[in-house]
């Protein structure tokens, strides 16, 4: 399984289906409430930022010539391998942590929104064997199936064409982050939003050498800001800003109001396409704990997982109301925003002292 | 692996199966109404009326109840019927006039708050009282719920009433540049009729533009799309104009920020298409002159929908939008819109050009 490499054609959707997460839903509504009016300028800078920082994982990427991270993390002191092989599962158990409570909180916002019956446990639990089955097929057949899915979710965009007769500009008005709360808070949270790019660091080795082969990476996350520009842009013109800040979920508050002759509520079925989108991101946070754990313990795949799986899941039951998953949620994508910073910044400056050691 | 996902699949289909509803056993409600108790041992308690279609025999059925608070209606109503009544499907409310002049935000926000309701869900104001709107037996047709419906489309289409659903109500009501409207129909001897627009002053009625007015108030909010205008020029005179074009413009001037101009200009281009009067409209000077006294008229009415709102203090067209992208943030703020409209010069002016006037000469 070592061996096998993806077009880096693939990493288009792999990054882009990673990076689209359940804060989709509520975009408008975190920038309208954190940078007022106009606020939807700000995702032009985070999201040029961000660019930057996937700008260092391929720099990265060139250096280690399709090496492993893990290959360059141990390679810089192999006394230290105690601290390493902690730090190895703490991670993967954060982030099989983190991807079980991807997957709660959309089960808790799908069953608010569409179905109160809905037992939350049982709908994460059957989640999390979709993710197992797809996390020990290996990463090949896991980038097949996120090109299928992307497919299937991704025409939903064109539905904001239905709201251009509503649309006006005469809501935007011409102040600027006016009747803003937290502004500095707010840009933690945007560029959380934009997290997901990171995963490409683990997937070096699988992605076979082309030139250039990392610019659909940069693609990925200029169509991720084109997608949430543009729905933050029409979710300002539709609504007025002070009910922006007051919807949760102002994307499924626009999509509520689109009604056709044929079809009512179609919302619905958008809410549900977009699972295919959650199921991958929990999909690759659960493979990147599993090639992190395999670096200490030499299991079988499918008992690692199962292990993560059972970790991630008894965690996260002490967590039971919507806004216990929501503190979580956000405690834990802070920490993933720092790890995302830190492990590249890591990872560059192993890369020079080796340069340096043998220049 | 396969199998495992196969199953899983299944499984999770079954997750749906949870919240399963039997479509013969709902009451689809299709309207309700909210009004006000004015009298009687209930007084300011709140009367809702719903009104759901029996598939059987496609007739609708009425279901009355009095409480406290709007939520509370459902739990009562369901008791008084043998169907299990859910809101899914409900396509306007009615509010009566008395409940709308005490505040119609505390029952909007339900509705704007629960998942299950369409946000498209049609806002229309009664004169009189939805209760009998909806009970009342109507020689001509069976269903009032759909006549009701079709009546606010038809009539938003041409302009007499505004097309309001409780996502734009919102919108309105919560932004500080304009104020919403809303619908007026009333019960009439043998139907439903509309009867022009509800003026609000933030969720509160305050006043109402008759049915003439009503698309004289379109015209300035730039939605006159289609439809026809009748104009009473005086007593001999009546000019009944098929609109093809209306193009409204609105320029703000501010001068040290103390004076604000705002200059509503209106071009409307149509056909003439009936006209009564001495004037013969195939001589050319007596047709300019006729398009003056329409300006005359237009603007006549247009100053005296403005005279409305000054003297209500309200500004339901929207013209704080426009005044608001001339101001910083801090003089917007201080301007206490839309109190301080009383303060703003408006100017409409009004330019009408007669392109036709019908087959005959």
């Amino acid at each position: 399984m070592q061996n096998e490499t993806f077009k880096p054609f693939y990493l288009f959707f792999i990054t882009y289906m990673t990076q689209m997460g359940i804060v989709f839903f509520s975009l408008p509504n975190i920038i309208a409430t954190h940078f007022g009016y106009n606020g939807w300028i700000m995702i032009i800078p985070i999201s040029v930022v961000v660019l930057i920082h996937i700008g260092l994982i391929a720099k990265i990427y060139s250096f280690n010539k399709g090496e492993s991270i893990f290959e360059t993390i141990e390679s810089l002191n192999s006394k230290a391998k105690m601290i390493l092989m902690l730090l190895y599962i703490s991670l993967s158990i954060f982030w099989s942590i983190l991807a079980v409570t991807i997957a709660k909180h959309y089960a808790y916002v799908m069953k608010f929104l569409y179905f109160p019956y809905t037992d939350i446990q049982w709908f994460v639990l059957l989640t999390l064997i979709l993710a197992f089955y797809l996390v020990t097929r290996g990463i090949i057949t896991i980038v097949h199936i996120t090109t299928i899915f992307f497919f299937l979710s991704a025409p939903i965009i064109f539905l904001l064409f239905y709201f251009v007769p509503d649309f006006s500009f005469l809501q935007f008005s011409t102040f600027l982050f006016n009747e803003n709360k937290d502004f500095y808070g707010g840009i933690i949270e945007l560029y959380t939003a934009f997290l997901g790019f990171e995963v490409i660091l683990f997937m070096f080795p699988y992605i076979s050498k082309e030139k250039s082969g990392f610019k659909y990476v940069f693609w990925a996350h200029l169509y991720t800001s084109f997608v949430y520009l543009i729905v933050t842009i029409f979710s300002y013109g539709f609504n007025s800003i002070q009910q922006l800040t007051r919807q949760v979920y102002p994307v499924v508050t626009l999509m509520r109001y689109i009604e056709f002759e044929f079809i009512e509520r179609l919302d619905s079925i958008i809410f549900i396409l977009f699972y295919l989108k959650v199921l991958i991101t929990i999909t690759m946070y659960v493979w990147i704990s599993l090639v992190t754990l395999k670096r200490v313990v030499k299991w079988s795949d499918n008992l690692i997982v199962f292990v993560l799986l059972i970790v991630g899941y008894l965690s996260t039951l002490p967590f039971v109301t919507k806004k216990e998953s929501i503190i979580l949620l956000s405690a834990l994508t802070k920490v993933q925003l720092f790890l995302s910073v830190f492990l590249p910044l890591l990872l560059l400056m192993i890369i020079f002292k080796k340069r340096r050691s043998n220049g | 692996m396969a199998r495992i996902l196969l199953i899983s699949l299944i499984l999770l289909m079954q997750s749906g199966c949870m919240d399963q509803k039997i479509v013969e056993e709902l009451g689809f409600i299709h309207t309700i109404g909210y009004e006000s108790i004015e009298e009687g041992e209930d007084i300011g308690k709140l009367k809702v009326t719903v009104s759901f279609p029996i598939a059987e025999t496609l007739e609708q059925q009425t279901n009355t109840t009095v409480v406290d608070t709007p939520r509370e209606s459902m739990l009562f109503l369901n008791q008084k019927t043998d169907e299990n009544l859910v809101l899914g499907q409900v396509r306007s409310i009615l509010i009566g006039e008395n409940l709308a002049e005490k505040g119609v935000w505390d029952l909007i926000d339900t509705f704007y708050r629960d998942p299950v309701l369409r946000p498209t869900v049609k806002l229309s104001i009664v004169k009189g009282s939805p209760q009998q709107m909806l009970s009342k037996d109507y020689p001509n047709f069976q269903m009032v719920d759909s006549v009701i419906e079709e009546l606010l489309k038809k009539e938003a289409r041409l302009n007499t009433i505004p097309e309001m659903d409780i996502l734009k109500f919102a919108r309105d009501y919560l932004d500080d540049a304009i104020d919403p409207i809303a619908p007026i129909i009333l019960q009439s001897e043998d139907g439903i009729m509309s009867e022009g627009i509800a003026l609000f002053s933030d969720d509160q009625l305050k006043t109402s533009l008759p049915e003439i007015k009503a698309r004289v108030f379109f015209l300035l909010t730039g939605e006159f799309k289609e439809g026809k205008l009748l104009i009473k020029i005086n007593k001999e005179e009546n000019v009944l104009f098929s609109f093809l074009k209306n193009k409204r413009n609105i320029k703000v001037e501010l001068n040290n920020n103390q004076d604000i101009n705002v200059n509503l200009s209106i071009e409307l281009k149509g056909f003439l298409l009936e006209y009564q009067g001495k004037k013969d409209i195939n001589n050319e000077k007596q047709m300019a002159e006729m398009e003056r006294d329409i300006q005359e008229y237009l603007e006549n009415e247009i100053n005296e929908i403005l005279e409305i709102m000054k003297e209500h203090q309200i500004d339901n067209l929207g013209l704080g939008k426009y005044i608001k992208r001339k101001m910083d943030y801090h003089t917007w703020k201080n301007l206490d819109w839309p109190k301080s409209i009383d303060r703003v010069n408006i100017n409409p002016t009004v330019t009408v050009t007669i392109i036709d006037t019908g087959l005959v000469k």
